[in-house]
């Protein structure tokens, strides 16, 4: 490529970056690149969240609050404040839930327990950038903004019960503004985060319990 | 000579067992007897009927419970229930969320007929829509059977019996108005299930239910009432 067009190759990346939608003439594997350098610097993430879950069978959507903390490669602190109160913990990937009953906290176990182990390690990954390599999930790139990575199940196993997840990024580098989990038509999770902050130093107790 | 000693002292150890084989024989055959009621032949009247439906909504609601559930073999978890119910037709439709808002379970259970609309494994074992369904309805339908008798137990408290022979009896028992127990006895009387439940004055559905499951593989489950509404429009509630 001459010089020139990669200068205007350049100018049209940084401006994707910024504001402007993706230029048809960008490529998918540059586009991805961006992706991952949205993530490349993230360390840590402290965040709130809000999550709605929307069922056909509800009146309005159940809304629940909490805190996430990620500290990379793969240490998780996934804590609802309410309804429930309880804490989901991964640290070097052993997985532990405690939830909150009347004034004692109880740590959970059961075949559920594994199951989110799983979703953690996808998460992990998503959470620094990679989103091509989940064992469970193929990543599509929407164009538009804002940018959008959906997921898609690669096995019948999955997609039985999850239909697509959509991961909304935010334009502040390494934060996620979003993760919709949709499991059939009016059945979804909306988790969206708010007062992200990254690169912060995250202790060890906050991944103990 | 020897010989009739020897049956003398058989036909004599053969006896003595007697009694213990008896009763060894009633405990195995589980034959056990309700708790005896005051009067013991007390015919429900009007007012005391209108009581024993005071745990159960005459119409169709939706309520959202936290469910802290105690499973066999120490297993501990947490869910959120949903939970559809048309009295009149004692139609249920039932989804169970983990926290994470995945949804691991959604049944409706109409006409006797149970439909599962999903049902991620474990809970897609057999036997669970039909336990599950079996549960919701003993903790918030009017029992199945005919309200035989009231009356009130050896603790003075109000007993209201159901009897939906040859399956059981439900004994709905309340120590204060929104106080209240259900046990469930199967056909030979032995207890086995049982719930206590709290309300608020005058609400219609319980605040707080503990209900236990007995037996090898039981368990037992907290719900917390997070919210309820009177409905008006139900019906494709039940349809996927």
């Amino acid at each position: 490529m001459k010089k020139g067009a990669r200068l205007s190759g350049w100018t049209i990346l940084l401006g994707y970056l910024v504001l402007a939608p993706p230029s048809p003439a960008e490529t998918g594997a540059n586009r991805w690149l961006q992706v991952h350098r949205h993530f490349a610097s993230v360390t840590s993430i402290r965040t709130e969240f809000s999550q709605k879950k929307e069922l056909k069978i509800l009146g309005k959507p159940l809304v629940s609050e909490g805190r996430f903390f990620f500290r990379a490669p793969g240490d998780f602190r996934w804590e609802y404040t309410s309804p429930i109160e309880s804490i989901l913990l991964a640290e070097g990937g052993d997985v532990k839930r405690y939830v909150k009953r009347d004034t004692s906290w109880v740590q959970e176990t059961g075949p559920g327990l594994e199951a989110m182990g799983q979703v953690l390690q996808n998460m992990s990954g998503w959470l620094t950038g990679d989103f091509e390599s989940s064992p469970h999930f193929r990543a599509e790139l929407e164009a538009g903004q804002p940018v959008r990575v959906i997921l898609l199940p690669r096995e019948d196993s999955v997609s039985s019960f999850i239909e697509r997840v959509i991961l909304t990024l935010s334009p502040k580098p390494g934060v996620l503004d979003s993760v919709e989990i949709v499991e059939s038509q009016g059945n979804s999770t909306l988790i969206e985060f708010r007062n992200a902050e990254i690169n912060v130093p995250l202790g060890n107790d906050l991944f103990e319990k | 000579m020897q010989f009739r000693l020897r049956s003398v002292k058989a036909r004599r150890e053969v006896v003595c067992r007697l009694p213990l084989i008896c009763v060894l024989a009633l405990s195995l055959c589980g034959c056990s007897r309700l708790p005896e009621l005051t009067p013991p032949s007390g015919a429900p009247c009007t007012e005391a009927t209108g009581f024993c439906l005071r745990p159960f909504p005459a119409r169709p609601w939706r309520a959202v419970h936290t469910i802290h559930i105690s499973g066999p073999f120490g297993h501990e978890s947490s869910v959120v229930g949903v939970t559809v119910v048309d009295p009149a037709s004692r139609s249920i439709r039932a989804v169970i969320l983990s926290l994470e808002g995945v949804t691991l379970f959604d049944a409706s259970s109409r006409a006797g007929e149970i439909t599962v609309h999903r049902a991620v494994p474990p809970l897609d074992r057999k036997g669970f829509p039909e336990g599950l369904m079996h549960d919701v309805s003993l903790m918030f339908l009017v029992p199945r059977g005919t309200l035989t008798q009231t009356g009130r137990n050896d603790e003075g408290c109000l007993v209201c019996r159901w009897r939906d022979d040859p399956s059981g009896a439900t004994d709905l028992i309340f120590a204060r108005p929104d106080e209240w127990q259900i046990l469930r006895y199967d056909n030979g009387h032995t207890l086995r299930r049982e719930l206590e439940a709290a309300a608020l004055p005058g609400e219609p559905l319980a605040l707080r239910i503990r209900f236990s499951c007995r037996g090898v593989a039981g368990y037992s489950l907290d719900l917390g009432l997070l919210e309820a509404e009177s409905l008006t429009e139900y019906e494709a509630l039940f349809s996927p």
